[in-house]
């Protein structure tokens, strides 16, 4: 617990918690939820520890600023909370807002305020408290799947350039194809893509082309009428009349047989289908993305893509580099995938060992960021710890980094660690070397060995 | 040049993307050459930002954006001047005196 000296508490005691005495400020300034006053001029008065954090702005550069000056929710301008507290006469509780801190992050809160009364019991301002949904945000949208550019983790050059023109795309309605290995996040970039787009609020239909037999493919994706075929007990809408007005995901769209491409090229030149068992042709509005796992121009080549199905579903193409080629991403995924079993899981865990994300940054991860997600997930089950060791991560990635010759600085690292684990057990243990050595569960000749290399003897 | 303000009453508006209004300013010369108001009517952020863009906005100074939108428009090779705060008419007459509309483009922040 951070616990201000008595000198800082003095000086900011007032100005924080309106003269509450010291055990209340302590209290207020550790909380985890985002605490503040303001007076009836919406200017603030006192703002802790977790007010700075969330909003990035310093209590200095808060205190007697406009409340909407710093918060700066999407809902100042026109639904002040504190405008309506008083024009109800009653606190607000828990309202959903948006804010954007200092570094231009859009952080969803949820707001509650109550009334500051003086001895009189006359109003005299405002105390609010936010409390970050980040993570339950983002919880909510993969649980509805409901993703946006948001959920896009990547700092490295190729991605940024990609996220820099998905406005663009978005905005021109043309049909997109997303070229990336499995698992490198092609219907994140789709679902993206949609919410970006002015077909935002229509339906975003998705379908996994290499799931599906050419038969079932068929009634899937054009729909039936009753009685088109045994079984067929009512009528059936297919994807492209469900993505009317909307955008249709057509996932691994290399894995449809050529005489299937044929219809397919049929109803993205024109918009018109005919649902199994039907007579009428239907017409339908919708966005086409798709995507492939393979080379298509190969496929062509080969004469199992037809090149007019490719140039119909190629307007805008994006290409999604394997996660091997981001390898600066994996610390940042790691964190968003850590976060996110913590609180799925009621966990708190802190994070991975320098040992193991060493391994994972080596790992060449055939699976992208799934695998990555996957790796973590299977540590959540075996690590009891605050942070994922080696030991915690599957045996395919431990066996692959033994069989590999790995670059010098993760070598490096591993020895600075090793070095620097040794050092503390021997000083743990005064110097003991048996003792040492059984806690680190290795041999007193190998440690002897170690202390030799490290020059610890 | 031509700047975007997006405002709250008379002030910079904290969140781009939730203002009603967004005042549009040219300068010529040194000095304001006209002034007018576009009522936003309601739009999110990144239809403003195209709108902003396709009218040809040069510099937009704003209190919080999303980084995603800001990247963009600088991107298009708007100048985005973010993290402001107080009256928007003030912030145009600072600038002016301080000629700071004539320094290169800045990539967000302050």
């Amino acid at each position: 617990m951070n616990t201000p000296s008595s000198s800082s508490h003095k000086e900011v005691q007032g100005e924080l918690m309106l003269g509450l005495p010291y055990h209340c400020f302590v209290l207020l300034e550790n909380l985890s939820e985002c605490i503040f006053t303001i007076d009836l001029k919406k200017e603030i008065n006192s703002f802790n520890h977790a007010a700075e954090t969330i909003t990035g702005f310093k209590r200095q550069e808060a205190i007697g600023q406009h409340c909407f000056d710093i918060f700066r929710t999407n809902i100042c301008a026109k639904r002040c909370v504190m405008d309506q507290s008083l024009a109800n006469g009653a606190p607000q509780q828990d309202i959903p807002a948006f804010i954007i801190n200092r570094a231009g992050d859009q952080i969803p809160i949820s707001i509650s305020t109550s009334f500051l009364r003086d001895e009189k019991n006359n109003i005299i301002g405002l105390f609010g408290i936010f409390r970050d949904l980040s993570e339950l945000e983002r919880l909510r949208r993969q649980i509805t799947r409901t993703f946006g550019h948001e959920d896009i983790i990547g700092k490295d050059p190729k991605m940024r350039e990609i996220l820099a023109f998905l406005p663009d795309i978005a905005e021109s309605d043309s049909a997109v194809l997303i070229e990336g290995p499995t698992g490198s996040g092609k219907e994140l970039f789709a679902r993206a893509i949609h919410y970006l787009s002015s077909r935002q609020k229509g339906p975003f239909i998705a379908i996994n082309c290499g799931a599906l037999p050419d038969s079932l493919l068929e009634s899937e994706i054009f729909g039936y009428k009753k009685g088109a075929f045994t079984g067929a007990e009512r009528d059936k809408p297919g994807r492209f009349l469900l993505a009317d007005k909307g955008t249709l995901f057509l996932d691994e769209i290399c894995n449809i047989s050529t005489s299937f491409q044929k219809d397919m090229l049929r109803v993205l030149e024109d918009g018109e289908f005919t649902p199994l068992g039907d007579t009428k042709p239907l017409k339908t509005d919708c966005r086409i993305i798709a995507s492939t796992n393979r080379d298509l121009k190969a496929m062509i080549k080969e004469g199992t893509f037809r090149e007019d199905l490719y140039y119909r579903i190629n307007v805008v193409k994006i290409s999604l580099p394997p996660l091997r080629e981001r390898s600066g991403d994996i610390p940042l995924l790691i964190e968003n995938f850590i976060h996110k079993y913590n609180l799925l899981k009621g966990r708190a865990m802190r994070g991975v060992t320098n040992e193991a994300l060493s391994y994972l940054i080596a790992y060449p991860f055939p699976g992208n960021v799934r695998e990555l997600e996957n790796i973590i997930e299977y540590a959540f089950i075996l690590c009891k710890d605050d942070y994922i060791g080696i030991e915690h991560l599957p045996m395919d990635v431990r066996d692959w980094y033994k069989t590999q010759n790995h670059p010098s600085f993760i070598s490096a690292t591993l020895a600075t660690e090793e070095e620097e684990k040794i050092r503390q057990i021997l000083n743990k243990h005064r110097g003991n070397r048996l003792t040492t050595a059984r806690e680190l569960g290795i041999s007193r000749s190998t440690l002897w060995r170690k202390m030799n290399k490290y020059g610890l003897s | 040049m031509k700047i975007a303000i997006p405002i709250f009453k008379d002030r910079v508006a904290p969140h781009f993307g939730s203002s009603s209004e967004v005042l549009l300013v040219e300068i010529r010369s040194g000095s304001v050459h006209q002034e007018a108001k576009w009522d936003v009517g309601g739009q999110g952020p990144l239809e403003m930002a195209r709108r902003l863009l396709d009218l040809g906005v040069d510099k937009i100074i704003c209190g919080g954006i999303d980084r995603f939108y800001r990247e963009w428009l600088i991107n298009k090779g708007v100048s985005v001047d973010d993290n402001r705060k107080g009256k928007a008419s003030e912030i145009i007459q600072k600038m002016l005196r301080d000629k700071k509309m004539f320094s290169p483009l800045k990539k967000g922040g302050n």
